[in-house]
């Protein structure tokens, strides 16, 4: 029935492509950007001779694609509706706050309706095609979802469902209503007898447009402005609009009694008309004839409606006005074929068609490729969903795998936003109620470019909120990495300290132990001394942070409390090996005038035990078996010799 | 709506290859002028050649970049027989204050005795690990055993597989998967061997790589194979580029005691290329896939569920002047990029690429 083109054609204009020969190659890169890039394809094997002066271009191309949502003007749609969705989705849980689907769908419109004031404001002229184009996508949305909201939001009793209609058509297409306003509003004409018809052209226009839109107290306003008004055709036209009985759910009449009176009043209408009361104004005429639901009238009221749903709605009020929800797939078909002289649906149609028909889950299906990236979809979908409109159904050959059919939208839409850079954010609302979601969320939270130190914070923040502590591991230690490339060796240690990260850090405490090694003072000193909860976890900087603690004490000369973290040193045996001997140098700290005695025996021993192991180890990989290690071990072992003798002088223990 | 840009390579010959980081932030281009460059994506988007350097001794087929927990890594192949490893090394500052970066070559992979026609690095799950294969159809694993030391790069297995490979995909796998798995293609034209995808996967009782499962399905010569990211589906996606797009899926038997335990059946078949497809590249949801073929057009297929469908070509077009180029070519600072738009798309069902 209706034409969908499935897919559409870029071309990708490039000098690199004149030679018919060169092939395009493509691929995907960062979050959802397309590259192409020109080569031939020649068997592997077929070595070429490369001749360095080729002056072929050979240009790489990088597609991004725009959409309606990322547009700046556009994104307070995407931020105020995220707002919503969410607020309904804590509702929904929530069994003392209401879920008035009515009450949301209004709101999601009420947004739409703001966005686009924002794009009128921001284009006076409507000059920038682009904004001009938005709007009519976001106008098309608005009447779209309106009518959805009248069909199946709305409880009517009864079912009578025209007026609803009625307001949804004069919401919709005000145009009749401004012109009427334009005409009454201006006195000049009625103070100077100046013939209004005639003044304004559009004045019989205006004049169907309000009888079409069921406003008949406007046209009799409009009707008694006329220059003939006080003539009998007028006389009478009013006196019969006058007459028309209006049907109002509240209004106390049964409908088969307001459908008496109705045929009752028309068939009056249709005898003045028969005899030609009104033949001396011919758009009087007019007017009455669609009035008395004159078949001969319908070419007129096509010519007067600009879409086939104004045309439903117009022939509706004077020849079915107490019409059925369940009847209107019926007149909507009519109305279309009648409508068109060939069957040439666009996306619209069929999608008003839907709806009349009652198919919501086609409807559904046909929104999801409106060029809105998925916003209807999504938040119509949702919105339906949880006021079980759609049942969890349709398109789900693998159920299991999906439970709720609103998550594919979901899913898709929020990672949408998550590919852009600033509507990341909103983006995760959505994957939170997905139960997919948390998958989706580790893989496009972690992909996220992480340019600003802001911006990593934001993410560690989300990750961290939802657990994710592969996505927090995974960016600090991306960033500790980029740190180190830096030789910013301290800002690498903050970051394996954020992301926990212990093999990083003891990658990192060597390098910190090395450097000491060679220059006999640690960097980053500050850093050093809060380590936090690394110490922990990480057996390199429990040694080092025990190590400094020992340096200090040995700085303030609190030598009995450093011997004691000494030996604990020594005992635990955490030390790495390259700096098992720059440790046991230290032991000529302890060697000082005042002859005072630190160790005992058994620590003694525990020393020269270490001292042994050094020199093993040292001695296996022969190559740093150097003349410095062995200069040092001499030191040591005076060191240890002099401990001993301090140690026998002064407690005479054997 | 598209917008596009374009990118003088600069290469002085054909380019094989276009690989981009874990970000999209950074390119790599390899080329059979023997050299690789790298290029990097400024604030306002502006694409710059920051290195530049002949790395093989004869075509480089394929770049490919370490995740960036390992640091800034890339691995080349090339004719010369050879892969190799290259870390970024940023030294002094210049007198501007920006540093100097270069690329150095970590590790020299001699192994082959042929052409080595791709290199991939394994899942970070799995440590730096890296499988090349080469024309005389043997499969390589190299691993450096601490990643925060690039130049030991032994050898820890070889797979001969016996036909001329052409191209190799890591599994990204689930968690609850341990066995790594690699799918290795074959260009070979000779009809005399039917089968052109194998499927390798480590053992961890006999600690070895071992060729599990040749898929009989395809037997065209296979261009080139990549498995969609996984993200939580509990079966996986190889797309195969041979005589047309294939998409197999591979699902796990339950309770499978013995022989390969997945299941492979065709998710999809596409032949609108009419021809040989040469390329295929998953969008980073593993959602969309996309094909190059000799027609000379990028075809973007979706799936909705079980279903594929096509949402999207991209053509291309060598007749077309280019008119802005001369222009913005003059123009000293961004001498190397142009925009152009490519026209907007007003019908309702625009190119859907998520």
């Amino acid at each position: 029935m209706s034409k969908t083109i499935v897919y559409d054609t870029l071309s990708i204009p490039d000098p690199s492509f004149i030679d018919d020969e060169v092939k395009m190659l493509g691929s995907w890169f960062g979050m959802s950007n397309i590259c192409a890039f020109p080569t031939k394809m020649s068997t592997l094997s077929n070595n070429r001779n490369s001749s360095g002066d080729d002056k072929t271009e050979r240009n790489i191309i990088h597609l991004k694609l725009k959409t309606m949502l990322f547009d700046p003007k556009v994104r307070q749609l995407v931020n105020e509706s995220s707002g919503v969705f969410q607020e309904l989705q804590t509702n929904v849980d929530d069994p003392t706050k209401s879920t008035d689907a009515l009450y949301y769908s209004r709101k999601y419109r009420a947004i739409l309706s703001t966005c686009i004031l924002a794009i009128d404001r921001s284009n006076p002229d409507k000059t920038n095609e682009t904004y001009n184009q938005y709007k009519m996508l976001l106008h098309n949305l608005q009447l779209i979802w309106h009518l959805c909201e009248v069909l199946y939001l709305v409880t009517v009793p009864g079912d009578t469902i025209l007026n609803n209609l009625l307001d949804w058509i004069k919401i919709h297409y005000e145009n009749a209503e401004n012109q009427a306003s334009v005409i009454t509003e201006n006195k000049i004409a009625y103070l100077t007898d100046e013939h209004i018809e005639e003044k304004f052209t559009f004045y019989w226009d205006t004049v169907i447009g309000l009888v079409l839109q069921g406003n008949i107290d406007t046209t009799r306003m409009l009707l008694s402005n006329h220059s003939q008004s006080d003539t009998e055709p007028f006389i009478h036209a009013i006196k019969i609009l006058k007459s028309m009985p209006t049907y109002s759910i509240y209004g106390g009449l049964p409908i088969a009694e307001y459908t008496s009176r109705f045929k009752g009043w028309q068939s009056s209408a249709k005898a003045k008309l028969e005899c030609g009361v009104f033949l001396s104004d011919s758009n009087l005429n007019n007017v009455m004839k669609i009035i008395c639901g004159d078949p001969d009238a319908i070419n007129l009221i096509r010519s007067h409606c600009s879409t086939w749903f104004q045309f439903l709605v117009a022939q509706l009020i004077y020849t079915d006005p107490t019409v059925k929800k369940h009847s209107l797939s019926l007149y909507a078909h009519r109305s279309v074929s009648k409508y068109y002289e060939e069957s040439e649906y666009n996306h619209m149609d069929t999608l008003a068609l839907d709806l009349f028909d009652g198919d919501l889950e086609g409807f559904v299906k046909k929104l999801k490729s409106y060029p809105d990236s998925g916003w209807s979809s999504t938040h119509l979908t949702n919105l339906l969903h949880l006021c079980d409109k759609i049942e969890p159904e349709f398109e789900m050959s693998e159920a299991v795998e999906n439970k709720n059919p609103n998550e594919q939208y979901l899913l898709d839409y929020g990672t949408f936003l998550m590919t852009h850079h600033s509507l990341w954010q909103a983006g995760v609302t959505y994957l939170d109620y997905c139960s997919a979601g948390k998958g989706y969320l580790s893989v496009l939270l972690s992909k996220l470019e992480i340019t600003s130190d802001l911006r990593v914070s934001k993410i560690l923040h989300y990750a961290t909120a939802r657990r994710l502590h592969n996505v927090v591991s995974s960016v600090c230690k991306v960033k500790g990495m980029l740190s180190l490339q830096k030789s910013r060796i301290g800002e690498a240690l903050c970051w394996a300290i954020r992301g926990q990260d212990s093999a990083f850090a003891t990658h990192l405490g060597d390098l910190y132990l090395k450097d000491y090694v060679k220059s006999g003072c640690f960097s980053n000193p500050d850093i050093l001394d809060n380590l936090g909860s690394i110490v922990v976890t990480c057996d390199r900087f429990m040694f080092i942070g025990k190590y400094i603690q020992f340096l200090k004490l040995a700085l303030d000369k609190k030598l009995n409390e450093a011997a004691l973290l000494y030996i604990e040193l020594l005992r635990s045996n955490i030390c790495p090996e390259y700096f098992r001997l720059t440790l046991l140098m230290d032991v000529l700290m302890f060697i000082d005038d005042s002859k005072e005695c630190y160790f005992n025996i058994t620590d003694i021993s525990l020393i020269t035990m270490r001292l042994d192991d050094a020199i093993m180890e040292s001695n296996e990989d022969s190559e740093t078996a150097d003349q410095f290690i062995l200069s040092k071990v001499v030191k040591i072992r005076q060191g240890i010799v002099q401990l001993l003798s301090i140690s026998i002088l002064k407690k005479k223990i054997v | 709506m598209v917008e596009a840009h374009s990118i003088n390579a600069e290469h002085k010959d054909l380019i094989h290859d276009v690989a981009f980081d874990y970000y999209g932030e950074r390119m790599a281009t390899c080329s059979t002028d023997q050299f690789v460059k790298v290029w990097d994506q400024d604030e306002q988007g502006n694409w710059n050649l920051t290195a530049s350097w002949k790395a093989h001794s004869g075509s480089v087929w394929k770049v490919t970049w370490a995740h960036p927990e390992f640091g800034q890594v890339i691995a080349t192949c090339s004719f010369d027989r050879t892969a190799a490893i290259w870390e970024e090394i940023m030294g002094e500052s210049n007198e501007n204050g920006t540093l100097l970066r270069h690329w150095v070559r970590r590790a020299n992979l001699v192994d082959s005795r042929t052409s080595v026609t791709d290199v991939k690095f394994g899942p970070k799950s799995f440590g730096l690990i890296l499988a090349t294969c080469s024309a005389d159809g043997v499969m390589r694993i190299y691993e450096a055993p601490d990643a925060m030391n690039l130049a030991q790069w032994p050898l820890q297995h070889e797979v001969s597989l016996k036909v001329p490979s052409s191209c190799l995909t890591w599994n990204p796998l689930l968690s609850t998967m341990p066995n790594a798995m690699i799918a290795v293609g074959s260009d070979d034209n000779s009809n005399t061997i039917n089968s052109k995808v194998f499927i390798c996967e480590y053992n961890e009782v006999s600690r070895r790589w071992a060729k599990t499962e040749s898929v009989n399905s395809v037997a065209h010569p296979v261009h080139d194979m990549i498995f969609a990211p996984n993200m939580g589906r509990s079966f996986y996606l190889l797309a195969i580029a041979t005589n047309n797009v294939r998409i197999l899926k591979l699902k796990p038997i339950v309770d499978a005691t013995s022989g390969f335990p997945y299941t492979i059946e065709t998710a999809a078949q596409f032949n609108d290329h009419f021809c040989t497809v040469w390329r295929v590249a998953w969008n980073i949801t593993g959602t969309v896939l996309a094909s190059s073929g000799d027609d000379g057009c990028v075809r973007l297929w979706k799936s909705t569920v079980d279903t594929w469908k096509c949402v999207g070509v991209l053509k291309r077009d060598g007749k077309l002047p280019q008119p802005q180029s001369k222009k913005t070519q003059s123009t000293a600072q961004n001498n190397l990029t142009r925009f152009f738009k490519l026209g907007q798309i007003t019908h309702p069902s625009e190119v859907h690429w998520h």
